[in-house]
């Protein structure tokens, strides 16, 4: 009894404790425990617990003259392994090993204030009341030692297991908490919420404590009991955080235990924390700190995984496809740090959900507005500036979050003197975000998410870049039952890029291109046994791509309209995902997805000779076909499977194999994906990419899972990859076929990473070597890239290290550090030179066969926060940081040019020295 | 003071922002084996000049090697051979040629190594006239334009080289010379009147050293608008008296300029952040018993039409030229005098004293005495 009793009062407990002055005198001789506790209990009004087993072979011989009993109590069981606790109500706590911790001081939130009374009962009280089965009312649980009741209350428990699920949310502002592992140690029962904080559960009937441990927050527990099938919803703090620990990744124990491998997870906050140029939070920069993850160089869009190319990453952004995730020349993201509440990267287990792409899924996930208050933050940059606004529009039921981003880069560059070569220049860009979530009843959730980024830009050129992404999507969240949820989204997805040059009118043009989307997706969860949890769903993209459009601009162009033949298709997909615990040790996740692609009309397909190259002489004819006639279809089963064995707590092992396939390319010739490289459909003369990817894993936590350790390696292999050919004419082009070429790849490599998740110095050291090398396996290709040998990718940088640091001096002040290393990128070099046409030239041959010199950076960012004070109107905080703060200047790319008869090279860098910043924060 | 600081602190910014460039010289590669270059084209109506070179290292320190003693020979469709004479420095020329319109020619090279090359069979072109070849007074200098048009709409794909000449004029005539005399000393004597006047006028020649394309295809007409040639940028000695620019213009097929393009971008059109990357070339010449060993260079026949525009320098006033010349003045003494020995400085005038004596002599840099020291030549040409 005293043991429950002790169990129930955990949370009222203060370790350090004045004793009002009291002091008495003892004198033990090999005294047992109990002796002891008889004699103290006597001299005072303190009330011992302990668990009698703990205490049984300690032996005290003692003797105090008038000391305090903080110090008797130090003194007697000095060099055991009893520790011991004091709280106010004049309890003593004996443990063996771990002391009570002492939590933050009771009733320091409003919602634990009533919960005092517990403390004094001494006695559980049944705070929830007993549910009738079907009601569609949920208990909320926002208190760690209540003990909660659910379902029908039928005298002893009936054998067997019930479902148990809910929503996690955040306490401060509703939003859900997803990710979040929620689990029972006793059966081993385990379960993360989705992307709305949902979980479900199987557990028998019985008393459990139900753990809750996610990213950004506490870890916390509920106590209930399951009488029969149920509902709870815990509302969780995050403001413990800013007063406790900086979390910087996700569950504590995750990697470890998660079937899954290859899977980053990032919350805005540990993003805001990296310092990146000019002080703008990117999701897309602190992606590329992560091992596997590269790009090119500092300027270019979208970034390269495990050897993937640019366009084998599916951007979604809560379900929508983002295109293009760059804004100006891909020096700024398109995400908005406010809006973002985190961000997923699955490089090597894709789940079956997902499809499309051959490399990975970047997941980006927009928060739920604030369903308690209205609030905002505005920011405010050297480039750019931010004001979000959210609030409720129903309390608790619905409500919104706005955020708007833009530059004033414009004003700036036009400041530049008039000998600068960029003073003509123009950079303007903006996104606009809203999002709105309604919560119809316990079982129907809705969202609405509207996202709008736009770019008009040029770089000291007569050529202005024009390109947005336009997004709309609708939400619906159903609960079946306990058992099986559904989700079904509907949406829209639209990129388009227009380049003009009006410098001389006759020859003014307008080019144009875009790609929308429209896509259905339903995603279903069955929680089948407590072995088995079963995801099920359907999807289905339709495409509509305009490959191009060359129009006059202004009425004495002279330009022809011309205009490349519409392109349309209806990709589907079906799958079915097994997560499977065959023993507690070992869980498998067996995933298959079916995708069928159906190239539609109206279009006229060119024919060419087999087994010669695809060239204009080789045309055999042209077919054409009726609007909607399926011209050509390609399909076939795509399987994931992972599998991990627990050894210990914290150490496992994984294995996965997928395999993928993608029927949308992009066509890029520049170094760096650039914003006007084009997207193809596959059609009968340009097959779909097909990959697969064999990893392997070790993961070891050390440290009561503070610091995260893991080896992973992986061998990836790409077939039909689209290369262009030497000279090709991407844009414009009416038989791309011609000037494309089949190219295979292959990528391996082995990552490490060591991760420290809590404490005052937290962040991650990851080093990465790998490989990435294509050979142009065409026959039928009239020329072959480096005589069909393989060769390096562009973004082939073999050895990679990254340090991302971040040191907290106080609650307030905080400093991160950033440190990368990479081999220099593959470049392709001059072997010779001639003259002609009256200058010198470069004579090349080979693609990529010398490298840049090595890539080193250091950035550092410091994060003062105004004072914590809750009742302050606004809350403001500052970045000031310093990016490259070595100034080296890496080489973005190199060049060689004919300059006054003789050649010149030369290297370009894009940050070339250290570029301080600022930001200034504020929440309202 | 504050905005100053506020604009520095952004071009600060900005510059670093945007990029810089730097010198890069990399390792060598390894030895590439040395590729014929052909560069030249058949002229249906006109003087043919072919010129052979070979491609050279990286490091090389010539900038050009000649393909000396080549055979070099137009081929008809019959196989009927005409061959081109050797005019030395790789130049094989042919003052006129009688080509069929409707036949197609290949050009067959065979070097002295014994390698054969030939050319596919390439169409007769012709080239339509140039309508306009006129200048413009520009901000940042004087921009020569060309329209042209081909009515039949046949052309579309076009391109340009120019050569040029300008006159230089020294600041002043030279009439005195410096003479050494024993014992380390000097004296001044008058010039010789022949060479004053060599002194004072020079000519200069340039030949454009860029690839000109451009293509009407995507225009509804085959018109030719308002195309630049060239620019002479303010300040220019160009224009300090008097300039001609001769514009050669000649009709491609779209292979040609497809090759042409890729080759600009290879060698010109380099150092944005979205640089299509550099690729082989794959001209129309290329060796018999060797497929891989292709030469640099593309074979089109296309007659040459030309046009010449004078520019004076009172036309484009006020043009901004202007010689730095440093006057200095030497006393009249046989041991002070050796300083105009050296030719760096020229002897103007003769400077009198009180008494009417030379008591010094006035002299100024050589770059404004003597144009040919400022790369001048005394070849006037013909058409000036």
């Amino acid at each position: 009894m005293r043991i429950i009793r002790t169990l129930l009062l955990l949370f009222s407990i203060v370790s350090s404790v004045t004793l009002y002055g009291q002091t008495l005198s003892v004198e033990f001789k090999d005294a047992d425990v109990n002796q002891f506790v008889a004699e103290i209990e006597a001299k005072t009004d303190f009330q011992f617990f302990y668990a009698a087993a703990d205490a049984d072979s300690i032996k005290i011989t003692l003797s105090l003259r008038s000391e305090s009993l903080d110090q008797i109590l130090r003194k007697a069981f000095l060099g055991t392994r009893i520790k011991y606790a004091i709280d106010h109500n004049k309890n003593i706590f004996l443990t063996k090993d771990q002391p009570i911790v002492a939590t933050l001081p009771y009733g320091l939130f409003s919602s634990e204030r009533d919960s005092m009374r517990y403390a004094t009962q001494k006695e559980a009280e049944i705070m929830a009341q007993i549910l009738v089965a079907g009601d569609p009312g949920s208990v909320t649980s926002t208190q760690e030692n209540k003990l909660v009741e659910i379902g029908i209350k039928s005298g002893a428990f009936a054998p067997g297991n019930v479902s148990l699920a809910g929503y996690v949310r955040d306490a401060a502002n509703g939003a859900p908490v997803i990710g979040a592992a929620v689990f029972t140690e006793a059966p081993r029962v385990n379960a993360y919420t989705d992307q709305f904080g949902y979980y479900s559960l199987s557990l028998p009937r019985g008393p459990h404590t139900l753990h809750i441990k996610a990213l950004g927050i506490a870890d916390t527990r509920r106590r209930l009991v399951l009488h029969s099938e149920g509902k709870l919803d815990v509302e969780i703090k995050t403001q413990v955080l800013s007063l406790r620990e900086v979390v910087i990744s996700a569950e504590n124990s995750a990697n470890v235990r998660n079937v899954q491998m290859g899977v980053e997870k990032l919350s805005i906050k540990a993003i805001k924390q990296v310092p990146v140029v000019f002080g703008e939070a990117d999701v897309i920069r602190v992606m590329l700190t992560l091992p596997g993850v590269k790009s090119v160089g500092e300027a270019g869009n979208g970034f390269n995984v495990r050897g993937g190319a640019v366009d084998q990453n599916l951007i979604l952004f809560d379900d929508l496809t983002i295109y293009n995730p760059s804004h100006f020349f891909g020096f700024f993201s398109a995400f908005n740090p406010d809006i973002v509440k985190d961000v997923e990267l699955y490089k090597s287990s894709i789940p079956a959900k997902y499809g499309g792409r051959l490399s990975s899924v970047l997941d980006v996930n927009s928060r739920d507005g604030n369903t308690k208050k209205l609030s905002g933050i505005a920011g405010l940059g050297l480039l750019t500036s931010r004001l979000n606004v959210e609030g409720p529009l129903i309390k608790d039921r619905t409500s919104f979050i706005m955020g708007g981003r833009t530059t004033y880069s414009n004003w700036l560059l036009k400041l530049l003197p008039e000998s600068s070569d960029y003073r003509d220049s123009k950079a303007s860009f903006y996104d606009v975000n809203l999002r709105l979530s309604h919560k119809a009843n316990a079982k129907n959730d809705f969202y609405l998410t509207g996202y709008i980024s736009n770019d008009d830009s040029n770089l000291n050129s007569d050529t202005t870049y024009a390109y947005s992404n336009n997004n709309l999507s609708l939400k619906w969240k159903h609960i079946f039952n306990n058992k099986l949820t559904g989700v079904i989204v509907g949406g829209y997805s639209k990129y388009q890029y227009n380049t003009r040059s009006d410098a001389n009118p006759v020859n003014a043009f307008r080019q144009g291109f875009d790609i929308g989307q429209l896509n259905l997706k339903t995603d279903f969860n069955y929680y089948l046994s407590p072995k088995h949890t079963l995801d099920f769903g359907m999807s289905s993209i339709q495409y509509k791509l305009n490959p191009g459009s060359f129009r006059p601009l202004g009425s004495e162009s002279l330009v022809v309209t011309d205009v490349v033949d519409m392109e349309q298709a209806i990709e589907s997909a079906a799958y079915i995902g097994d997560r499977f615990d065959l023993t507690s040790n070992l869980s498998l996740d067996l995933g298959v997805r079916y995708s069928i692609f159906n190239y539609l009309g109206p279009q006229s397909i060119n024919s060419y000779v087999p087994g010669l190259p695809k060239s204009e002489t080789n045309l055999l004819g042209v077919t054409s076909y009726n609007k909607g006639e399926v011209v050509k279809t390609y399909h076939g089963p795509e399987a994931r499977l992972s599998a991990r064995y627990q050894f210990s707590d914290d150490f496992s092992v994984k294995t996965g194999y997928n395999t993928l396939r993608q029927y949308i390319h992009m066509l890029t010739n520049t170094a760096g994906s650039s914003p006007t490289d084009i997207w193809k459909l596959s059609d009968p003369n340009i097959k779909p990419q097909y990959g697969d990817q064999f990893s392997f894993g070790l993961y070891k936590n050390l440290k009561s899972n503070t610091i995260e350790t893991s080896v992973e390696v992986y061998y990836k292999r790409l077939k039909d990859y689209l290369d262009y050919k030497n000279g090709a004419k991407l844009t414009m082009n009416h038989d791309i076929e011609t000037d494309v070429i089949n190219t295979r790849g292959k990528a391996y490599g082995a990552e490490f990473l060591i991760k420290k998740i809590t404490g005052k110095l937290n962040g991650w050291l990851g080093y990465t070597w790998s490989r990435t090398l294509l050979r142009m396996d065409d026959p039928t290709a009239a020329q072959s890239i480096n005589n069909g040998d393989y060769y390096p990718s562009n973004f082939d940088k073999p050895h990679d290290v990254t340090l991302v640091s971040n040191y907290r001096f106080s609650h307030r002040v905080s400093m991160s550090l950033n440190t990368t290393y990479s081999t220099g990128r593959p470049i392709t070099v001059p072997v010779g030179k001639y003259l002609y046409a009256g200058s010198l030239r470069a004579l090349y041959s080979g693609r990529n066969q010398l490298r840049i010199p090595d890539y080193f950076r250091t950035d550092i960012s410091m994060n003062i926060e105004g004072n914590h004070k809750i009742h302050q109107l606004t809350h403001s905080s500052w970045t000031v940081g310093i990016y490259n703060v070595t100034g080296r200047d890496n080489p973005y790319s190199t060049y060689f040019l004919s300059e006054k008869g003789v050649i010149k090279g030369y290297r370009l860098t894009v940050f070339g020295s250290a570029i301080p910043y600022v930001n200034y924060n504020i929440k309202f | 003071m504050i905005k100053k600081t506020l604009i520095l602190l952004v071009c600060t910014v900005m510059a670093a922002y945007l990029g810089c460039k730097k010198p890069f010289n990399p390792e060598s590669l390894q030895r590439f084996k040395s590729a014929l270059v052909v560069e030249g084209i058949i002229n249906p109506s006109g003087t043919t000049n072919i010129y052979l070179t070979r491609s050279l290292d990286l490091d090389d320190k010539i900038t050009v090697k000649a393909e000396l003693k080549a055979v070099v020979q137009v081929l008809s469709e019959a196989n009927t051979a005409i061959t081109l004479a050797e005019k030395g420095n790789g130049l094989y020329s042919v003052p006129q040629l009688t080509l069929n319109s409707t036949q197609k020619y290949r050009l067959k090279i065979k070097t002295v190594s014994g390698a054969e090359y030939i050319s596919d069979p390439v169409s007769v072109k012709n080239t339509p006239v140039i309508d306009k070849l006129y200048w413009v007074r520009e901000t940042g200098g004087v921009g020569i334009y060309v329209d042209a048009h081909d009515s039949q709409n046949n052309t579309r794909y076009y391109q340009w080289g120019f050569e040029e000449d300008w006159e230089l004029r020294s600041v002043d005539e030279s009439l005195y010379k410096a003479t050494g005399i024993p014992g380390g000393k000097a004296r001044i004597d008058s010039r010789d009147s022949k060479e004053t006047p060599l002194m004072f006028t020079c000519y200069k020649t340039g030949r454009s050293s860029f690839i000109n394309i451009f293509s009407t295809a995507a225009l509804n007409s085959d018109l030719v608008s308002k195309h630049q040639v060239a620019f002479i940028p303010n300040n220019s000695e160009k224009l300090a008296v008097k300039y001609s620019i001769l514009v050669r213009q000649s009709a491609l097929s779209f292979k040609a300029f497809e090759y042409l393009e890729m080759m600009k971008k290879n060698t010109e059109q380099r150092g944005s952040f979205f640089d299509t990357q550099p690729s082989e070339l794959i001209g129309n010449i290329r060796n018999l018993n060797d497929p891989d060993d292709i030469a640099i260079g593309f074979i089109e026949i296309a007659s040459v039409q030309e046009k010449r525009i004078f520019i004076q320098r009172d036309e484009v006033n006020p043009w901004g030229f202007q010689l730095s010349c440093s006057d200095v003045v030497v006393r009249n003494n046989p041991d002070s005098l050796v300083a105009y020995l050296s030719g760096q400085i020229i002897p103007r005038q003769p400077v009198l004293g009180v008494t009417g004596d030379i008591t010094h002599w006035g002299g100024t840099t050589n770059n404004c005495m003597d144009c040919r020291t400022r790369g001048g030549n005394n070849n006037k040409p013909v058409f000036w």
